[in-house]
């Protein structure tokens, strides 16, 4: 039998928490709340972390699309991210702040795979662009 | 620091994105839009309820505690306006019965 070293793969509950941080990530504005708070640990209210999504994502901001925002942080994305362990989040006060102490493995783990994200999508630009200018070239 | 947040930015138009039917014994909440590109169906549920008591949908509780809005939105999704699927939960003091073509019907706890 091939010996392999004891990865995290073989600890319990690891492949549970995998499951969770992948979910996580699959919804862009989650991964836009994780960024701010990879970036800026501070905590935030909730109206100023829609403003941060918000403008990341579209570049600016809608009154509209931002209380659109807010209701899906408060009612979805936030509670989401409190479950996985990543954050904290009070629906009384709207008040968001980053579990920083819960495992820094989770925090690598998120921005290993938000790194990963980003660059599928680059991967995926860039070639959009490559065919674009084949198809300019050949005309 | 604040210890309350601020009132949130009026939304006069909740009104208007809903119909509301209010029975005796239930009360049904349809979208007056059919488009749904703006709303997913999840926020009808707390619009629904925000309008029936005179609230703002941010001032409820998290949607998340009851059930996730994502799955659900996923699961009327998949099932289409022909599959009559009906998903029946409790939020905020209600029964509350969705369905796939965004039919919200609410009853109030006892």
């Amino acid at each position: 039998m091939c010996e392999t070293p004891m990865g995290r793969e073989e600890e319990p509950g690891w492949n549970d928490e995998l499951d969770g941080l992948v979910q996580v990530l699959a919804h862009p504005v989650r991964r836009a709340v994780l960024r701010r708070f990879a970036t800026n640990p501070a905590g935030v209210t909730l109206e100023g972390l829609a403003r941060v999504v918000a403008e990341e994502r579209a570049g600016s901001v809608d009154e509209a699309a931002l209380r659109e925002l807010r209701l899906t942080l408060h009612h979805s994305h936030l509670p989401k991210l409190e479950a996985a362990g990543l954050l904290t989040y009070d629906p009384e006060c709207g008040r968001v702040d980053p579990n920083a102490d819960e495992g820094s493995h989770l925090w690598r783990a998120v921005t290993a795979m938000d790194g990963v994200v980003t660059l599928a999508a680059n991967d995926a630009r860039r070639t959009d662009a490559a065919h674009a200018d084949g198809r300019l070239s050949a005309n | 620091m604040r210890s309350r947040r601020s009132p949130p930015t009026p939304m006069p138009d909740i009104h208007t994105l809903v119909d509301v039917d209010a029975g005796t014994d239930r009360i049904v909440v349809t979208p007056k839009r059919r488009s749904g590109d703006a709303w997913e169906t999840s926020l009808l549920v707390v619009v629904a309820v925000a309008v029936v008591e005179d609230t703002d949908p941010e001032r409820l509780p998290p949607l998340y505690d009851s059930v996730d809005p994502e799955a659900l939105d996923t699961l009327l999704a998949s099932a289409g306006e022909e599959a009559g699927l009906t998903v029946r939960f409790e939020y905020a003091g209600y029964e509350v019965r969705l369905d796939s073509n965004a039919r919200v019907e609410l009853r109030r706890r006892e």
